[in-house]
Parts: C-alpha cells; sequence; structure tokens
C-alpha cells in the first residue's frame, strides 16, 4: 500500500461526513438533485429532458476501449461533505479537513495562503467548496462562481448559454451530465476585459461509489481574454468511478479563451483494477469574428479516457488550436483528440497532438477535421505523434479529414517511433541514467505543447509526466 | 424479392453441377452473408459509402458473351505487342484458339477461395456468387507481361468475379489489370486472391476504366511471404460509385509492400479506396502513396491504414495521401490510420488537401502558357509521381498512355 | 512603348500605389529604385498581371503593333505572348514539371500566338542548351523540375534563361540582384546586356545601386509611398548609394 501511495501521491482518503443520495437513477433522483440546489423550473426541465432522451440512446463504445458495462444504478449521483451543505459563510470558515484535503494537493483556499495570481474554484465530489479572490474579480466585473450559484445570481446568462454548445441530446455521456449535473464553474468575461487573473477549477472525487458531473460554462464577451486551468485528482479505490463532464466555451468577436487542462485522475493499480473513467464532452464555439479558443491538455490519468475538446469555428477568421499530451502506462486507455468544425470564412485551426504509451496502455488519437462549403480559405494543419516505450503497449492514429471546400488547405502529419537508441546512448555517455535520459527525451517530444501551459502549469506538467515514466519504466 | 433470398437463388443455380470445391467455397461465402448481414452506416469502414448499392435495386446477373467485341479486339491489338492479352466477358475466360493463353493460367479450380477473408457481408456476398474469373498459378516467370482485360457487356446487370494469382517462389511476373465495358448501367464486383510465395514479386497495375454509369466494386487481398514483393498501382478513373479494397496480409520477413494510386473524380460520381497494410512480422516494409483530383460534385474518399502487429519489431512504413480540388463543390474524405503495437518500428504518414496552388499557375501564365494548359502541366506533374514509380518500362508505359488520354479530357470541363 | 498614369493599387484593404506615373521608350533601360516597403515589387507584379492586386485608378498602356492598348485588360499569359516578362523575386518552384517541358510549352505558346512556326523537341533542346550557356547553367538542369532544390543563384539564372528563350520586348527585373553572390550577378548581368536592343526595354527594380555598376541604367527614378519622387539618370543612383534614402524621403514629407 505504501509503495502504491509513492506512485500516485493524490490517492488518500478524506474521512469526512458526507451527505449522499441513495445510489441509483431515476426521475426522482433528478428531481431531488434539483431540489437541493433550489433551482428554478426551467432549469428542472432541461434535466428531464435530458434524462428521458438519454433513456433512448446506447452507451458508446466506438472508442478504442474495452471495459465491462457500467452499471449507471450502481453510482452515487450526489454526494457532499456535511459541512457544505450547512453553507459556510467564507472559505476561511470550511471544515479544516477539506481546507487540509486541498493543502495536500498543493491548493491552498484559505484567505492568507492562497496561490496570488490564480482565483480558484474548489469542486469536492457534487458541489464547490467556495472560489477564491472574488473581490479582484468583481471589481474587473468577472464573474467566476460555481455554476449552482450562478444559476441563483445570474440566471438568465446560464439560460441563455447553458446545452448552446453541447446541446443536450448531443451524446451519450453529454445526455447523461445534463440530466444529472451537480457542479462545476461558472466564469463570464465581460466586454472588453482582459480577466486579472487566471481562473482556476480544482476537481476532487472523494466519496466512494460516486460519480462526478460537473458542468463548467465560460463566455468570453467581445474583446475580453481568459486563461483558464483546470486540475483533477481522485482517491486511489479498487473500483471505478465515473467522471462524465460537460464544458461548454462561448467565444464573442475578438475574445479569447486559454482552456488547459492537467489531468490525473486515479489510473486504477497496474492489473487495471480501479480507477476513473473519464467520459468528457468538452467543446468552444467561436462565434464573434477573429475570436480564438485553445485546448492546451495534459492527459496522465484515469483508467479509461475518452475526451476530444473540439472547436466550432463559426466567426469569420477565428482560429482554434488543440495541444496534448496523453500519457498511458500499465493498462490504461486513453482515446483522446479533438474536432475542428471550420464553418466561416478564413478560419484556421492547429493540433498538435503527442501521446506516449508505456506498459501494457493503449493510447489512441481520433480527431475529425471537417471544412464546410461556407468556410472559403479556411486553413488546418495537424501533427499527431506516437512514441512507443515497452513493447506491450500500443499507439493508434484515427485523423478523419473531410473537406467540402476547394479553397481550403488542409495538411497532417503523423508519425509513430520509439525513442532512437543513438540519443538514448549520446545522453546516457554523458553520465545521465537511463530513466532520466528517457524523460529528457519524451519531455523534448512534448515541448510544443508544454510550451502553451501557463508557466506555473507546465513546471508542473513536466513534473507529472517525470514522475509517471519514472514509475512505468523504472 | 428482398437480396438475401435473391442470392440464394441464384446460387442455388451455380451450385447445381458445381464441383465439391466450388460449392463449399459458396456455402462458406454464404454462411458468413447470412452471419454478418449488410454492414450499415455505423460500422466503421463503411462511414463514407452505404452497402445500399447491392439492394438499391434488384441486380440480374449479367449473360455469357461468346464474341469479343470490335471495340474490345481493337484495344487487344493495340497492346498485344508488349501483353499476352487474358480475356474475360461478363467474368467468364474468353478463349481464342488463334490467340494461345499464357502459361499458368487455369479454369474452374475453387480451391484457392476457401482461405479468402469474408472480411463482411459485402464481400461475402460477391464471393458466393461470384463467376470463376481468372486463376493463375506461376510456377516460372513468363517472358512477357500479362494483360487481363476484363469487359462487362449487358444493362441492369452484375457481373461478379472472382480470381486468383499464385506467384511461387523466386518467379517474377508483371500484370496489367483494366476494366471496361460498353457503356452503361451495371454493377461489377471483384474479389481477388493472391499469394505470394517465398521471394516472389509482383509488378501490378489495375486500372478501373468502367463507363459513366457503372457501379464498381472490388477487393483485392495479397498474402505475402518471406522476401516477397508487391508493386501495386491502382488507377480509379471511372464508374459513378466505385469502392476499392486493397489489403496486404505481410507474413513472411523482409517481404515488402508499395501501393500506390490515383484517383480521378468527376460529375457527381463517388470513389472509396481503402488501403491495409498488415505487418504480422518484423523487418518488413510498406509504402503507400495515394493522389486524387477531385472536380464537380464528386466525392474521393481515401481509408489508408497501417497496422503493425505486436513484436512486429524493426518495420518502417509510410503513408501519403495528396488531393487536389478543382471546384467548390467537390469534397475529399481522408482516413489516415496508424494502428501500432510494436515499439521499435517507424511510421509515419502524411495527408494534404488544396486546389492548384495560384502562384504556380500565375508562374507558368507569366511565361505566356495559357492557364488550361498550366493546369493540365500542374495535374500532370501531380500525377507523374505515381506513373513515375512503375518499374516496368512497359506496365508504365501503359499507365501514362492511358492517362495520357484521358486527362485533357478530364481536365477540359473544369471551373476553377 | 509603355505609358503608366496615374496608377493607384492596393492588396486586400491596403493601397500600395498612390498614382504612380512612368513612360519607358524601346531602347531605354530604366532603373526604379526605392525603400522596402515603397511599392517597388507591387508594380511589377501589376505588371505581369498578378491577380492578388486590385488597380482602383490609373491606367497602362503597352504598345502592340506600335498602337497602345490597355495592358490592364489582358490576362497574365496573354500580356507575357506579347512579350512582357517578368523575372520574379522569388521564382516559383514547380514540382514535377520538368524545366524543359516547361520552357517549351512557354516557347511554343509565344510561336503560336505569333504565327511562327513551334520547335519539336529535338530541336527546342539544341536552341535552349545555347541559351543555357549564355547564362552557365549546366544543360542537366533542364531534365529538373523547374526551380525545385535549386539555389538562389541558380533560380535567377534560370529567370534570366526563360528571358533568353522567350525574348521579351519589355524586362521587368524585380529584385534580381538581391541574395546573388557576385558571380552570379555578373553571369546574370551578363544576360540582361545580351538582350538589350533597340526595339526592346528594361525595367529594373533594385534596392541597391551595386547591379547597376554592371547593367547601365538610362534613367534612375525612386519610388516611395506608392508614387515617383525622383527621376534622373544615373547619378542618381550613385547620390542614393552615398545619402541613403532619407535624403529623398525626407525631403518629401
Amino acid at each position: 500500500m505504501n509503495e502504491l501511495k509513492t506512485e500516485y501521491k493524490h490517492g488518500f482518503v478524506t474521512s469526512i461526513e458526507t451527505e449522499s443520495m441513495r445510489k441509483g437513477l431515476d426521475e426522482d433522483i433528478i428531481r431531488m438533485i434539483s431540489a437541493k440546489k433550489s433551482e428554478p423550473d426551467w432549469l428542472l426541465d432541461y434535466r428531464l429532458k435530458a434524462y428521458r432522451h438519454w433513456l433512448t440512446m446506447e452507451e458508446p463504445h466506438w472508442a478504442r476501449a474495452d471495459y465491462k458495462p457500467i452499471d449507471y444504478q450502481s453510482i452515487r449521483y450526489y454526494s457532499a461533505p456535511k459541512s457544505v451543505t450547512e453553507k459556510p459563510k467564507s472559505l476561511d470558515e470550511l471544515d479544516p479537513e477539506l481546507l487540509k484535503t486541498f493543502e495536500r494537493l498543493g491548493i491552498s483556499l484559505t484567505e492568507q495562503k492562497r496561490i496570488s495570481g490564480v482565483a480558484i474554484d474548489a469542486v469536492f465530489d457534487s458541489v464547490s467548496l467556495g472560489t477564491t479572490h472574488k473581490d479582484t474579480l468583481a471589481k474587473a466585473g468577472v464573474i467566476f462562481c460555481s455554476i449552482s450559484e450562478a444559476v441563483q445570481t445570474h440566471p438568465e446568462l446560464v439560460r441563455k448559454y447553458l446545452g448552446s454548445v453541447v446541446p443536450h441530446a448531443d451524446n451519450f455521456f453529454a445526455a447523461l451530465n445534463a440530466a444529472v449535473f451537480t457542479d462545476g464553474s461558472f466564469c463570464y468575461i465581460p466586454k472588453g476585459v482582459t480577466c486579472p487573473l487566471d481562473l482556476s477549477t480544482y476537481f476532487r472525487i472523494n466519496a466512494k461509489d460516486t460519480g462526478q458531473f460537473e458542468r463548467t460554462l465560460l463566455i468570453a464577451e467581445a474583446g475580453s481574454f481568459v486563461n483558464y486551468l483546470e486540475g483533477c485528482t481522485a482517491p486511489q479505490r479498487d473500483e471505478n468511478q465515473l467522471h462524465a463532464a460537460v464544458v461548454e466555451l462561448i467565444a464573442l468577436d475578438d475574445a479569447e479563451i486559454r482552456y488547459s487542462t492537467v489531468q490525473n485522475w486515479y489510473t486504477g493499480d497496474r492489473e487495471g483494477r480501479g480507477g476513473i473513467f473519464n467520459f468528457v464532452t468538452k467543446r468552444g464555439k467561436c462565434i464573434g469574428r477573429n475570436s480564438k479558443i485553445s485546448w492546451t491538455q495534459v492527459e496522465a490519468g484515469s483508467a479509461i479516457t475518452w475526451k476530444y475538446p473540439s472547436c466550432i469555428l463559426q466567426g469569420e477568421n477565428s482560429v482554434g488550436a488543440f495541444y496534448s499530451v496523453a500519457l498511458t502506462h500499465d493498462k490504461m486507455q486513453a482515446d483522446t483528440g479533438t474536432k475542428m468544425v471550420h464553418i466561416g470564412r478564413n478560419t484556421r485551426s492547429t493540433i498538435i497532438s503527442k501521446g506516449i504509451s508505456t506498459g501494457g496502455s493503449v493510447n489512441s488519437y481520433r480527431g475529425l477535421v471537417k471544412i464546410l462549403p461556407t468556410a472559403h480559405g479556411a486553413r488546418n494543419y495537424s501533427q499527431c505523434d506516437s512514441m512507443l516505450v515497452g513493447d506491450e503497449c500500443g499507439a493508434n492514429t484515427f485523423p478523419y479529414i473531410e473537406v467540402k471546400n476547394d479553397t481550403a488547405t488542409v495538411e497532417h502529419e503523423a508519425s509513430t517511433s520509439r525513442i532512437s537508441e543513438e540519443q538514448l546512448f549520446y545522453l546516457q555517455s554523458r553520465g545521465l541514467s537511463q530513466e532520466e535520459a528517457i524523460s529528457l527525451l519524451v519531455n523534448g517530444f512534448c515541448k510544443d505543447v508544454f510550451k502553451q501551459l501557463p508557466l506555473e502549469f507546465s513546471v508542473e506538467a513536466v513534473k507529472l509526466i517525470e514522475m509517471k515514466l519514472e514509475n512505468s519504466i523504472g | 424479392m428482398n437480396f438475401a433470398a435473391d442470392l440464394r437463388e441464384q446460387l442455388n443455380t451455380l451450385i447445381r453441377d458445381a464441383s465439391p470445391d466450388e460449392v463449399r467455397f459458396r456455402e462458406k461465402a454464404w454462411e458468413a452473408f447470412k452471419f454478418q448481414g449488410l454492414p450499415d452506416k455505423k460500422s466503421e469502414s463503411w462511414k463514407y459509402s452505404s452497402s445500399q448499392f447491392l439492394t438499391s435495386r434488384r441486380w440480374p446477373i449479367s449473360q455469357p458473351v461468346d464474341q469479343v467485341p470490335s471495340l474490345l479486339q481493337a484495344f487487344v491489338d493495340l497492346w498485344k505487342q508488349d501483353f499476352d492479352p487474358v480475356i474475360l466477358l461478363n467474368g467468364h475466360l474468353h478463349n481464342d484458339s488463334a490467340q494461345p493463353l499464357p502459361e499458368g493460367l487455369r479454369v474452374g479450380d475453387w480451391s484457392h477461395g476457401l482461405n479468402l477473408d469474408l472480411e463482411d457481408g459485402v464481400v461475402s456476398a460477391a464471393a458466393a456468387i461470384a463467376k470463376s474469373g481468372y486463376a493463375f498459378e506461376l510456377r516460372t516467370s513468363p517472358l512477357r507481361p500479362i494483360l487481363i482485360v476484363h469487359w462487362h457487356e449487358g444493362e441492369g446487370v452484375w457481373t461478379p468475379t472472382s480470381n486468383y494469382i499464385r506467384v511461387d517462389s523466386r518467379v517474377h511476373v508483371k500484370v496489367a489489370e483494366v476494366f471496361l465495358s460498353s457503356t452503361g448501367v451495371y454493377l461489377r464486383s471483384d474479389v481477388t486472391k493472391v499469394e505470394l510465395l517465398d521471394g516472389a514479386e509482383l509488378e501490378w497495375v489495375r486500372l478501373q476504366q468502367e463507363s459513366s454509369g457503372a457501379t464498381s466494386w472490388a477487393d483485392v487481398q495479397t498474402h505475402l511471404a518471406a522476401d516477397a514483393q508487391v508493386a501495386l498501382t491502382q488507377i480509379n478513373a471511372g464508374a459513378e460509385w466505385s469502392r476499392n479494397t486493397l489489403k496486404f496480409d505481410v507474413r513472411g520477413a523482409r517481404a515488402n509492400v508499395d501501393v500506390s494510386g490515383m484517383t480521378f473524380a468527376g460529375s457527381s460520381s463517388h470513389v472509396d479506396q481503402r488501403v491495409q497494410v498488415s505487418h504480422h512480422i518484423g523487418q518488413t516494409q510498406s509504402t503507400q502513396l495515394f493522389k486524387g483530383i477531385l472536380k464537380d460534385r464528386a466525392r474521393g474518399v481515401l481509408n489508408g491504414k497501417i497496422y503493425i502487429g505486436p513484436k512486429a519489431q524493426k518495420v518502417v512504413s509510410r503513408q501519403a495521401n495528396h488531393n487536389l480540388l478543382l471546384s467548390r463543390t467537390a469534397e475529399a474524405d481522408t482516413k489516415p490510420e496508424l494502428e501500432i503495437y510494436a515499439d521499435d518500428v517507424k511510421a509515419n504518414h502524411g495527408a494534404t488537401v488544396g486546389r492548384m496552388d495560384d502562384e504556380k499557375l500565375f508562374y507558368l501564365m507569366s511565361r505566356g502558357i495559357q492557364p488550361t494548359e498550366a493546369k493540365r502541366l500542374l495535374a500532370q506533374a501531380f500525377v507523374d509521381e505515381i506513373t513515375m514509380k512503375i518499374g516496368h518500362p512497359t506496365l508504365r508505359n501503359f499507365v501514362a498512355t492511358r492517362v495520357r488520354e484521358f486527362l485533357p479530357e478530364f481536365l477540359a470541363e473544369v471551373h476553377v | 512603348m509603355l505609358k503608366v498614369s496615374g496608377l493607384k493599387a492596393c492588396i486586400g484593404d491596403k493601397e500600395v500605389l498612390r498614382g504612380l506615373d512612368l513612360s519607358i521608350q524601346a531602347g531605354e533601360v530604366h532603373a526604379i529604385m526605392g525603400p522596402n516597403g515603397s511599392g517597388k515589387s507591387t508594380l511589377s507584379k501589376i505588371l505581369a498581371g498578378h491577380p492578388d492586386y486590385t488597380v482602383t485608378a490609373g491606367t497602362v498602356e503597352y504598345d502592340v503593333n506600335f498602337k497602345p492598348i490597355n495592358l490592364l485588360d489582358m490576362s497574365a499569359d496573354l500580356r507575357a505572348r506579347e512579350g512582357v516578362f517578368l523575372a520574379f523575386q522569388y521564382p516559383v518552384e514547380v514540382p514535377g514539371v520538368a524545366n524543359l517541358t516547361f520552357l517549351r510549352a512557354a516557347f511554343n505558346s509565344v510561336c503560336r500566338h505569333q504565327g511562327v512556326a513551334e520547335m519539336n523537341e529535338a530541336e527546342f533542346r539544341l536552341f535552349v542548351e545555347k541559351k543555357s550557356a549564355l547564362v552557365e547553367l549546366h544543360p542537366s538542369f533542364l531534365e529538373r523540375s523547374v526551380n525545385e532544390g535549386f539555389s538562389g543563384g541558380e533560380k535567377k539564372r534560370n529567370e534570366i534563361l526563360q528571358m533568353a528563350v522567350l525574348s521579351p520586348r519589355l524586362a521587368i527585373l524585380d529584385e534580381t540582384d538581391s541574395g546573388l553572390d557576385i558571380d552570379s550577378l555578373k553571369v546574370v548581368a551578363n544576360g540582361v546586356n545580351k538582350l538589350r536592343s533597340a526595339n526592346n526595354a528594361i525595367l529594373l527594380i533594385t534596392h541597391y545601386q551595386r547591379l547597376l555598376d554592371y547593367i547601365q541604367p538610362d534613367f534612375v527614378h525612386v519610388l516611395h509611398k506608392g508614387q515617383i519622387v525622383q527621376s534622373g539618370d544615373k547619378s542618381l543612383a550613385t547620390k542614393l548609394e552615398k545619402q541613403g534614402y532619407d535624403w529623398i524621403t525626407g525631403a518629401n514629407v
């Protein structure tokens, strides 16, 4: 157990009194969630509509991942620390156990110690514990709070944009999320505002048998800019846990959203027991002219990842980007990539994907570049590289390119290779151990993605990859 | 009557006087078809094409043809200086006493068909009712390249064939295969099994020039033993709807696959080119190079795949697909896949879609060359890369001549 | 032979030429000099008919059979057949099209236009091999793809070879000297000088005076902000070389 802990240092459990709903999913559970959050009728109706549609859908299995069928009736759809449901007034009044939990994860929520320059929304199981730096943000007119709070305080914005990018019937897991989503972040950047702080949400799953269904909605008004960061961890448990999030981004004229994720959910043990099923729908819509959305992700956790952060490039000259590093080890299965849908004139997109497979894992890139007839002068460049470390893993590349406009230019490159023996030997001959040398070379391989991350995040990502590599190839 | 019942009825007629091998072959394919059914849109490999081409109308099987039509005779006469010709009329070998058949050609043998890969219900259905096609067992290297001409006659009918080529150890063969017809609406399906034994070499060009109303479907399965080599060039230049699958099963060390192709599609035609190279053993190599020129409302699909199995170390594999769109309404869909389970390999692919480079066109025009001529030069250069890869001069000349014949006409109606 | 009057042009939304006047007679060599961004290359591209530029005002008259016609009405290829030649600043690479094929296609299209007999491949090869000697390009370059993998100097020599093959009446050399070592510069200048005659004209576009040491111009013009702000003889170039462009651009502010 101790040995395992060193491999996944976020695997601890917080013992705290929780208030959970019974296991299983039906209309009553949905009504209970909605009532718990004192939601308006339109939102309950939205949830029920999604649920009813979900019942008609089949769980998709086209992703290159093998897993036992999920029993949706054995999952708890709501779980929250009791102390939180009784509504503490500020983060400083939070249960010390919760504060300690986030301290251990490297995140201070209390007034004195919190990180300057980054505002954090801390989500624990089904609820948001609170958001830091609210005053600074409020001065700039930025709204950053949990989505449950936004439903109460800014219902018109939530109602206008919720489901506008990922409709409730979009896919199986998005429909499930729309029915049962509990918490997540809401961000609104007003016209012309460059968000004075980076915004960040930290997701933590703690309770047993609980699924996390967070919902994030980010709206950047004309001419605004925001850097958004997202981190995730969960305890080490033998059972699989489901995480089915939906993230919607909206960028209006000249707005720019940079969304970065470091995903480090529990992966399961070496034999593939336990771990998070990470089935996520992330999509951004560049509605405005010259708007920009970029997704940067470092995917290093979860037993199974099924995630395709996408961009709908509707506004003229809008720009989409996807930068990804996915590292898989042991029995992990990652199926990740992006969709770039070009609708507007002169829309541009870039895809850089780096997959590293080790152990007995399978790492797949799946992407779609679609140029519609209206997208005159659209351009896409994609580069998907895979690296295999060890001879029992797999690397797949499934790019779909659909071009319906002759003025478009689409270029796609992909390669699969392993670390070159010559490079390894060269570094080792200069005194580096094999692990250090591999780590260095993998970092070099991922450089183009890491440099897209904000500095602190980039340092964290490099460390995470190094640690994971050490454990999987050492 | 539905497709399955119809198929079974035709099958019953076919097996009435058939040899035990043939009956086993057909029944096996039928059983597979019954189990698989026809693939629908959910099937990954049928994402861009629909299997409805088989069922959208009733396709009675084409009738035998006795006489070589004069158009076909003229074509064969043109090329018989360079090739040993083999003629198939509606799927049956035409035996002309004046022109002796090449050595190694056998008729009416079905034993080879039993290890055909019945990937989906379409392959199974096409195999179950296939006509005998050609079967080559080449024990010595033929002196001259072989020209196989598939000729179709008849409106609204289906010519299904099943073919076989076996090339023995260290035997070298050059084959040009061409699919032609008198004009019309018809369905052609063609299943071909190729076995290359140790050190066998096959250089092969396949030219699909069906009539503009035709539906053309082909599935070619090539099995390579150690040191075997295949160089296949596929040209898709006809048919209203076509799907062509080229599969290579690399099972022997040092085997090499070099496959390339060109697609020319106009009006509202649909061309689905599939290529799959599976490396099951290490130290093998493959390259795929495919190009498409699409105009009008045509749609070109390329589904290319490199599979490298566990333990197949030191495989080197490359794949490239380039498309030129010549009109606003043409569409190119490309899906170059890699599926790799061995770590010491080199595999890469690249794909591009775009239109003719304006700067190049302007440069040529600034030297006085008319726009149509400039476009032809650039298009010719685009496809020459494929033609020039053909090693044997006779095969290369055959392809270059055919392409030169239709390219100006193909480009003539384009409005850029 | 060429009369440009009040020419205004833009690329996209940006106005690059703002009322340019220029008159060139047969037998003359003109040089247009100017700082970066003054519109020099734009002028050359507009004269050659590049589709990216839009002419918003002014006229360009070019003599065909001793009659002035509107050059702007003609497509790029027709202008070339009528004897307008642009030596590109950045010659375009055309992979897969052999230099010989390209040159012959161009040459024969001009022959057809003039009603002169076309050359077959053998004749043309002999003809073009002689011309390549003029620019010191080895005949093996004829078999290679147009400009593909050529060094900067080789590309420029190839431009002059094309000029020698097509023998234009109006040759425009856009920064032909840029990026050339001194040997290539001499070869290129020599090639250009051989083409000088009483019947044709040359327009040199250059940033530096260096080229003018080898190809003596009759007139020198200074282009600034899309207009010709000063004209003179060869001595103007020498003055510019000594004093820089500030003198001229400053003088007009």
